[in-house]
């Protein structure tokens, strides 16, 4: 390699990275472990009962593919919710690492924290089939909503409002089934 | 023009005793002797008569304009017996005066309420036949002429179901006419030929030319007798009929007795001076020799022959009387006596007659139907008169080896040849081809296409007299489009000033006629270039509307009858507006030929409307109506239900108002229409989508898989973060407290 090709080798560098967002989330990544390594072996016993406690949303964050997380992110918030008062216990009791032995010891720090880790688990297990059933019953009050506001235009408009539409589902050869071509 | 008239009497007998004086003395009266008048009365008849010559008529454009409600100029009065010409004079329908008829017209008693010792008759014109309108206004202000003036004119009600026509009033002569047609004409002595008849005509013609008129109805069975044989003649009347249309082939110059009679038009002084020759010639010679020829033979004698050699044959005439009658008839029209020269002959300065300058002859003749044609202008006549055959004789190319060969005047030779040469080239066929060699042939002569045969200024003249004729209209067209205006106009020795803007309105009738959309076409040409010409429109028929003002009483009057199925403008119309209105309306006249069913709507109230605003009347109820029916398109334009209700009760209250100015703004604008326009395809985007809506639900868009996956999604985040706060909160509580 020359010596030219090997200095555009190199001012080409930077443009890769920064162009690559595998790259840069790494990039943050190792930020955020380089800032809060510090903070955790400040706080050592909070972070021992932290890092115990959270387990379900470590779990939740590994099982949950989708986009946004949602379930990472509910699971994650009720067992922060429900780790607080074992870092508070730790902090009332001295902030030592026999502190947070103690309070990991206490079943019902474990309780609380997988307990509310769990509500959010059931949430995603229960919610579906009771939002299932809520739209069931809300369609068809929400197709009479529609055609009235359909009513509404035709009566403002006349009948030439709906031409475009009732074209469309005779082309389609079953009039019937115009909205459906329609969407 | 009945008004206009009607009201300058009016005012003469406010002004009686004022007008009393030289104008009474100068009245044609004076020279043309006495009118009919009641035994005893004469002073009084005299007085009247002197009343009406010395009005004017110059104020008559400021009375039509003030005047409130066109179509009352002719009523018919209560009896069926008489109809009313403006305020004065009544038409009795019952008197027919046969001797006073007119080719074109019919001659009715009438009596004139300002002059009830005076006696006027009226002549009713062919409905199919509009007098001279342009010439009327300049007629009425001649003074001191004898020449029959007219008193009073306009349409009158005539008839029982609605129909108008035109009639002009004149003062009653007591004496015959000269020679009625086909009778002996009086024997003269050469001086009392030209204190009767020479001398007079010559002060009206006089008199005419200074106002830039024609006559173009010198004739014997036109000129009055006055004082039982013994005072000077008394021209008769020119109005009634389009210039020349009704005069006697004889009294014509070569090349308008070449034209249809409806093609001669109104000529120049000269014809009128020549038809003088003619009159006096045949007074000479006792009778007419072309009594029972027709036109065609008459020219080719005159072409033969020249016209005084023809009309006077083996007459003998004095030199005195030689001279002017030479002068007047030369076929030349450059060579013709002007009335300058007239004028000095009759003051006494006499020169030697002018020779006859005939045509130049061939070196060989040109045997055409089994006869020797010697001259270029005979074989032209005879080839215009032998349609057919000329076609045959061209296609043969006889024609161009006679003139190559046989033509004295080579610049007509070549001319001839170029012509028969881009014929052969086939540019625009046999017919056009033909036309134009005629006009090589003979420059002189009209404008010759098959039947059709008009000299130049009266080619528009020719189309609007034969406007309901197939035919014709072809024709008119075809001499349009080959050019033969142009041709002639180029072919002509003598380039006169005016040639390049004749040159133009010919163009411009091309122009017209290439367009078809409503204003524009036959149509327009026809009023374009025949000014004060009736609207033919079949919506009008009956109606004889000339005049912008009596135009939407007419149609008002229509509608009253029964409201017509098609619009209240047609083609007719709209050509009649384009023409007649001033500024023309070009963009509403435009608007009536567009595609869009409510943007004609639109044109059409919109020029009504205009028409209202400029001529009135204020009331127009039935129109209203007929214009209201026809806006349906427009309305139905309209795509808002709530809106379109609200214009149809606008327009339902602007026809109870009878007014198109109101109507016009009850109609939706087009910024309104556009607003629909564009809230409609809003509503329609909406409804589609609506339908969109729906559609997805029906197929369970709401309880898909995928949408309960994503509502999970977001009701567990939800509850989540609103439980871990609360959670938060309730720890936080506790341990503080």
């Amino acid at each position: 390699m020359s010596r030219q090709q090997a200095a555009a080798g190199r001012r080409q560098a930077p443009a890769r990275n920064g162009g690559n967002p595998g790259g840069r989330r790494l990039w943050r990544s190792l930020s955020v472990i380089v800032l809060l390594l510090p903070a955790a072996a400040v706080l050592l016993p909070t972070t021992l009962v932290l890092t115990v406690c959270m387990m379900p949303t470590l779990a939740a964050w590994l099982v949950d593919r989708q986009p946004g997380r949602a379930l990472a992110t509910s699971v994650c918030l009720l067992n922060l919710a429900g780790s607080l008062p074992g870092v508070i216990g730790v902090w009332t009791a001295g902030h030592d690492v026999a502190a947070a032995q103690w309070v990991l010891s206490d079943a019902v720090t474990w309780l609380a924290a997988y307990g509310a880790a769990s509500v959010g688990w059931l949430l995603f297990a229960v919610l579906p089939p009771m939002l299932r059933a809520h739209h069931a019953r809300g369609t068809a009050r929400r197709i009479r909503q529609l055609q009235k506001r359909q009513e509404a235009l035709e009566k403002d408009w006349g009948p030439e409002v709906a031409a475009d539409v009732k074209a469309a589902a005779e082309a389609a050869g079953d009039g019937t089934e115009a909205p459906a071509q329609a969407a | 023009m009945s008004q206009a008239a009607t009201k300058d009497r009016a005012g003469e007998d406010a002004d009686r005793p004022a007008a009393d004086g030289p104008g009474g003395a100068a009245r044609a009266a004076g020279d043309a002797g006495k009118r009919e008048n009641a035994p005893g009365d004469k002073a009084a008849a005299d007085k009247a008569a002197g009343d009406k010559a010395a009005g004017d008529k110059a104020a008559s454009d400021k009375t039509r304009t003030a005047k409130g409600a066109p179509g009352k100029t002719g009523t018919e009065s209560a009896g069926a017996r008489e109809a009313a010409l403006g305020k004065y004079i009544t038409i009795d329908r019952t008197a027919r005066l046969p001797h006073l008829d007119r080719p074109t017209a019919q001659a009715y008693a009438a009596t004139d309420s300002r002059t009830p010792t005076e006696q006027v008759f009226v002549l009713v014109c062919d409905p199919k036949v509009p007098p001279r309108l342009d010439a009327l206004q300049g007629l009425a202000k001649l003074r001191g002429v004898p020449l029959m003036i007219p008193v009073d004119w306009g349409p009158v009600a005539w008839g029982d179901g609605g129909e108008r026509r035109y009639a002009i009033c004149y003062d009653r002569p007591v004496d015959p006419v000269l020679a009625p047609v086909g009778g002996e004409l009086p024997q003269m002595r050469e001086d009392q030929l030209i204190e009767r008849i020479l001398r007079p005509v010559f002060r009206t013609l006089r008199e005419m030319y200074a106002r830039g008129m024609t006559h173009r109805a010198l004739a014997a069975s036109n000129v009055f007798l006055a004082e039982g044989g013994n005072g000077a003649c008394l021209m008769g009347e020119c109005a009634s009929a389009p210039a020349g249309m009704t005069q006697p082939a004889v009294y014509e110059p070569i090349d308008a007795g070449q034209a249809l009679p409806v093609g001669r038009g109104s000529g120049a002084l000269s014809d009128d001076l020549y038809a003088l020759g003619v009159l006096m010639a045949l007074i000479l010679r006792g009778s007419d020799p072309f009594q029972n020829s027709d036109p065609a033979a008459i020219a080719a004698q005159k072409i033969t022959r020249g016209s005084y050699a023809a009309i006077m044959g083996q007459a003998r005439v004095s030199l005195t009387l030689m001279e002017p009658l030479r002068g007047l008839l030369c076929d030349r029209i450059d060579e013709r006596w002007t009335i300058h020269q007239l004028e000095t002959w009759l003051n006494g300065r006499r020169q030697s007659p002018k020779q006859p300058s005939l045509p130049i002859k061939a070196r060989r003749a040109f045997t055409f139907q089994g006869r020797d044609y010697w001259t270029a202008p005979a074989l032209s006549h005879a080839l215009a008169n032998n349609w057919p055959e000329a076609l045959r004789v061209l296609s043969s190319g006889e024609l161009e080896r006679w003139a190559e060969r046989s033509l004295a005047d080579d610049k007509q030779s070549k001319q001839l040849a170029a012509t028969l040469a881009s014929a052969q080239a086939g540019d625009g066929g046999d017919d056009r081809a033909l036309a134009r060699a005629l006009v090589a042939l003979d420059p002189a002569a009209p404008v010759r296409l098959r039947d059709f045969a008009a000299r130049i200024d009266a080619i528009p003249q020719a189309l609007a007299l034969g406007f309901d004729d197939r035919d014709r209209r072809t024709s008119f067209v075809e001499v349009l489009r080959s050019k033969l205006p142009q041709r002639w106009l180029e072919a002509q020795p003598q380039q006169r000033p005016d040639h390049p803007q004749v040159l133009q309105q010919f163009e411009r009738m091309l122009w017209y006629i290439e367009r078809d959309q409503p204003g524009f076409g036959m149509e327009r040409v026809l009023y374009e270039y025949n000014a004060g010409w009736p609207c033919q429109s079949p919506l009008l028929a009956g109606s004889y509307v000339s005049d912008m003002e009596d135009l939407l009483p007419a149609l008002e009057r229509r509608a009253e009858q029964d409201i017509p199925d098609g619009a209240p403008i047609d083609r007719h119309i709209a050509a009649f507006c384009g023409a007649n209105m001033k500024p023309p309306p070009d963009r509403m006249i435009q608007g009536l030929g567009d595609p869009s069913p409510a943007n004609r709507a639109q044109a059409t109230v919109t020029l009504l409307a205009d028409l209202q605003r400029r001529y009135g009347p204020a009331q127009l109820p039935a129109l209203c109506e007929w214009t209201a029916r026809r806006l349906a398109p427009l309305t139905d334009s309209l795509h808002n239900r709530q809106v379109r209700d609200k214009v149809k009760r606008r327009i339902e209250r602007a026809v109870k108002s009878g007014s198109l100015a109101e109507l016009r703004a009850a109609c939706a604008s087009n910024e309104l229409r556009q607003r629909d326009q564009q809230a409609f395809k809003q509503a329609k985007a909406q409804y589609a989508q609506l339908a969109k809506d729906i559609a997805w639900l029906e197929e369970g868009g709401l309880t898909s898989p995928s949408n309960v996956a994503r509502s999970t999604r977001t009701v567990a985040t939800a509850v989540s973060a609103i439980t871990s706060g609360l959670i938060v909160i309730l720890v936080t509580i506790v341990y503080v407290t």
